[in-house]
């Protein structure tokens, strides 16, 4: 209540003043932004809505933040045989199945490293009042995630960084020498982009076996090129062909690869803040009958996820604004896979 | 001569199967000839803001429980839930008395000794020659459930999510042969740990449940064919959700002192309830018993299909799809607002 | 003649006057089942018109209220409404608070009905093996809400605060309460059946 001098002038209202004076001391002060948003909503769940190409999205956020270490014998999705939906795909083979999965890892004294999850949220897409789509998605998601991966479909780009050295121990001689005019010696550090393929280096983002380079993709030069620039234009004439690039192999089994870090490990989640350091952003797998453009939170672009079940494990920015693959491994780890760590308590490594 | 008497009576250890009928104190019940419902009601959930803080509000409507074979709640006929020889019950019993059955048919203990356990529970499984298959017509469901045919019931429950001005999303959904036998919620007091603590199963055995994501004779959703076009259909599906294992991993639910909930399944090795560090062998052991008796979570859908199940007639068929044997070594969720 | 009849009709009015009361033996007492019951018709009204620690105040603001003023509309109504009754439990020493809020309505039934029954047949053959006796209660009709509202959810404080105004003015800015599920209620709940309740052991 504003002080009213006015009243000041009745007597009646002098009484009426001293009466309310404790009250009129009182001021109004406009709430902030963030009081306000404080005294209206108190809850950990909301709801929000889009569009966008007639497709009309709803979805559920949960503010929760997840620490977890799980075992799962299987997770499986979308075991079916379909010529229309899935041509040319094994019998009995799943969009999704990896055995022995897990989050997280567990140390020799039993502590526990979790997989850490912040605002999941569940979203549902429309076509009139159709259900077309259903994706369950993780805003931020850090740690390792093990498996015996048998088969994956969906958006899992790899960067594969490293010194050269790897390269070096698995060429030939003259593929050495070759490499040495480059300017790429075993101290440079190469980069290469990979994604789901087939055995020929082709495209394969459903019920895909191997990760690798595509036909056409080529290493290149992080650091320490002996001759610069020339070295990449160089290194642009051993382009990946057919899962090889001169005669090294650029496709590995999934199945090779035991535990796969999501997002960066090097970087300590502080503890204060509400958000994971480090992690990988926009995780998700959906079910949908037809491919589906699902909105990216970060980056604010829809990308399509195909019909069926898919995961997507997208790039992401991160703290530079620099554009990063969620899942980076080096060149030793590519050739020769990663050990799966261990996800369980007691003797047990695997299998618990 | 009495004394004498009574000291040569031998005492014998109860097996497994005869402890398992020695509960403490409580009592069951058995619901006759029930149905319920409440379509003549307006329930209304308003919990969910949407972005700008305004409140979502969730009706509940249609909401049905009947007896198996009413149609999607069309014809609903009155259902007895529970058996007078395996009711529900709310009983207060000693932790090493009560038991859970596991995966392979063997019941083994999961409540720490010594403590006194409240317990309510739905009808209880049963091994032996009259177990019932939980799913009928599908074995990887178990046939360890009690509940016989004429206690399985349909349920359905639709909701109106009124998301933004001219939009309400619907979800309505079906039920058929729904049994929930199994399922638990056990509470003790937690000495070292001075607080509640649980353990709770929830097992749902489903022959069908179909989600229609519209209401039936408004627009687009008035011929059968429209209705099956806009409807998930689950079939065969069954959950056997375990959260916390008593004897080592109880399930643990706060308040944090800010007013946000948390929920923790904690490590169950390696430190004891009153924090003191356990050496290697003694945490091998506890991890064995672990691993061997904490019930896991299965969560099977044998067929999920949308619409048609057929893609040149805008369905899908997902086929079977299956979360397998999770074991949770460590769980901690904690609530923050949005 | 007339004599006769009446003569005729005091005998039979007297023949009962004969008859001695005897007390029955516990035999003969335990085999009879008694025909008694209860039937039940009720109306609960909690807090229909707001209760005593808080008194509604004149909009939905929380900046405005006075101390002892509280609405329980939803976030962003525009009426304030009168609040129901709170139950707040804490589980653990230290700990914080789950509460049962807003706790209001008109709640009606008619025909609860509890009597004991002997079951020893039916039930699909379990009857037999059962023999016991159990305690039935009738399911009502019909359940009739009128109003009927709550809310499960946590705080850190056990009594509700206002977040919004400071602590010299009868507020606390550091309570914090998070509401997990909540629901009204209105309209009828048609039922019909028995719940059936024995001791086990």
């Amino acid at each position: 209540m504003r002080p009213t001098i006015g009243f000041a002038k009745n007597a009646i209202a002098l009484i009426c003043v001293g009466l309310l004076s404790s009250t009129a001391h009182a001021k109004m002060v406009e709430l902030a932004d963030t009081e306000l948003s404080e005294v209206t909503g108190q809850a950990f769940i909301n709801l929000t809505t889009d569009s966008s190409a007639g497709i009309n999205y709803t979805r559920v956020n949960f503010g929760m933040n997840v620490d977890t270490q799980l075992n799962m014998n299987k997770l499986q999705l979308g075991q079916y045989n379909d010529s229309v939906t899935r041509p040319g795909e094994g019998l009995g083979t799943s969009d999704i199945l990896i055995n022995n999965f897990a989050l997280g890892t567990v140390n020799a004294d039993d502590t526990i490293n979790p997989f850490k999850i912040a605002n999941p949220f569940l979203e549902l897409a429309y076509s009139g009042n159709k259900v077309v789509g259903v994706r369950i998605g993780f805003g931020e998601a850090k740690g390792y995630l093990s498996g015996d991966i048998q088969s994956l479909t969906g958006n899992i780009p790899v960067k594969i960084e490293g010194t050269a050295s790897p390269i070096y121990k698995a060429a030939s001689v003259g593929e050495q020498i070759l490499l040495g005019f480059a300017g790429v010696y075993p101290s440079t550090r190469l980069e290469a982009d990979a994604t789901l393929v087939k055995s020929d280096g082709t495209f394969d983002p459903v019920r895909g076996t191997m990760a690798g380079m595509l036909n056409g993709q080529t290493l290149g030069c992080v650091s320490g090129c002996g001759l610069g620039g020339i070295s990449d234009a160089l290194l642009s004439l051993f382009a990946s062909s057919n899962c090889k690039v001169l005669s090294l192999a650029t496709c590995f089994p999934l199945s090779n690869f035991g535990s796969l870090p999501v997002g960066n490990l090097s970087i300590a989640d502080n503890a204060n803040t509400a958000a994971i350091e480090g992690a990988a952003r926009g995780f998700f797998i959906s079910m949908q009958t037809q491919d589906v453009a699902w909105k990216n939170q970060d980056s604010g672009e829809f990308m399509t996820a195909l019909k069926g079940a898919f995961m997507n494990m997208p790039q992401y920015r991160d703290a530079n604004g620099q554009l990063v693959a969620p899942i980076k491994i080096n060149f030793e780890q590519a050739f020769n896979g990663i050990l799966r760590q261990d996800t369980c308590l007691g003797t047990a490594t695997v299998g618990c | 001569m009495l004394l004498s008497g009574a000291a040569q009576a031998e005492l014998q250890a109860l097996d497994d199967q005869e402890l398992s009928a020695v509960q403490g104190a409580g009592f069951g019940f058995v619901l006759d000839g029930i149905l319920l419902d409440a379509s003549g009601a307006t329930i209304t959930v308003n919990d969910i803001n949407n972005a700008s803080g305004q409140n979502v509000p969730i009706s509940v409507k249609e909401f049905y429980l009947g007896a198996t074979g009413s149609n999607k709640g069309a014809n609903l006929n009155p259902v007895n839930i529970g058996r007078l020889d395996h009711p529900f019950e709310i009983t207060l019993a000693k932790g090493e008395t009560l038991r859970t059955l596991r995966d392979d048919g063997q019941w083994v203990q999961t409540t720490p000794s010594n403590v006194s356990v409240l317990e309510f529970k739905f009808p209880e499984r049963l091994t032996g020659a009259g177990g019932q298959a939980c799913i009928s017509g599908y074995a990887a469901a178990g046939s360890n459930c009690s509940s016989r045919a004429s206690e399985r019931v349909d349920l359905g429950i639709r909701f109106d999510f009124q998301v933004a001005a001219g939009r309400t999303d619907i979800i309505n959904l079906d039920f058929s042969e729904l049994v929930m036998d199994g399922s638990y919620l056990r509470l003790w007091g937690d000495d070292p740990r001075g607080q509640l603590v649980g353990e709770a199963r929830v097992n749902l055995f489903a022959k069908s449940l179909q989600l229609m994501s519209c209401a039936a004779g408004t627009a687009n959703c008035t011929s059968a064919q429209e209705q099956t076009a806009r409807t998930l259909t689950l079939s065969n599906a069954f959950a056997n959700i375990s959260l916390g294992y008593g004897k080592s991993q109880p399930l643990l639910f706060d308040v944090s002192s800010n007013g946000q909930f948390v929920l923790e399944l904690p490590n169950p090795v390696t430190r004891a309830a009153n924090g003191s560090a356990r050496p290697a062998a003694e945490r091998n052991t506890i991890a064995s018993d672990f691993y061997a008796n904490a019930p896991r979570t299965n969560i099977v859908i044998d067929n999920l299909k949308a619409g048609t199940g057929s893609f040149s007639t805008g369905g899908y068929n997902f086929g079977y799809n299956a979360i397998q044997g999770l074991s949770i070594n460590y769980l901690k969720v904690t609530s923050r607002d949005l | 003649m007339i004599s006769k009849v009446w003569l005729a009709i005091s005998a039979l009015l007297a023949m009962p006057a004969f008859a001695e009361m005897q007390a029955l033996d516990d035999d003969t007492l335990s085999s009879m089942n008694g025909q008694g019951g209860v039937y039940l018709s009720g109306e609960f009204s909690i807090n229909k018109d707001g209760g005593v620690l808080w008194s509604k105040p004149v909009s939905n603001n929380p900046s405005t209220w006075t101390a002892s003023q509280r609405s329980c509309a939803n976030a962003g109504a525009t009426t304030p409404e009168n609040c129901g009754m709170r139950v707040a439990i804490r589980s653990e020493a230290d700990g914080g608070w789950y509460v049962l809020d807003n706790l209001k309505g008109v709640f009606s039934f008619e025909g609860l009905t509890l009597r004991t029954r002997t079951i020893n047949s039916g039930f699909n053959g379990d009857g037999a093996a059962f023999n016991q006796d159990v305690l039935e209660f009738g399911l009502p009709n019909e359940v009739k809400f009128k109003d009927g509202s709550f809310a499960f959810g946590v705080a850190n404080q056990g009594g509700w605060q206002n977040k919004s105004l400071s602590v010299a003015n009868g507020g606390n800015p550091s309570y914090q309460q998070t509401n997990i599920f909540s629901a009204k209620i209105d309209g009828t709940i048609r039922m019909q059946g028995n719940v059936l309740i024995f001791p086990q052991n």
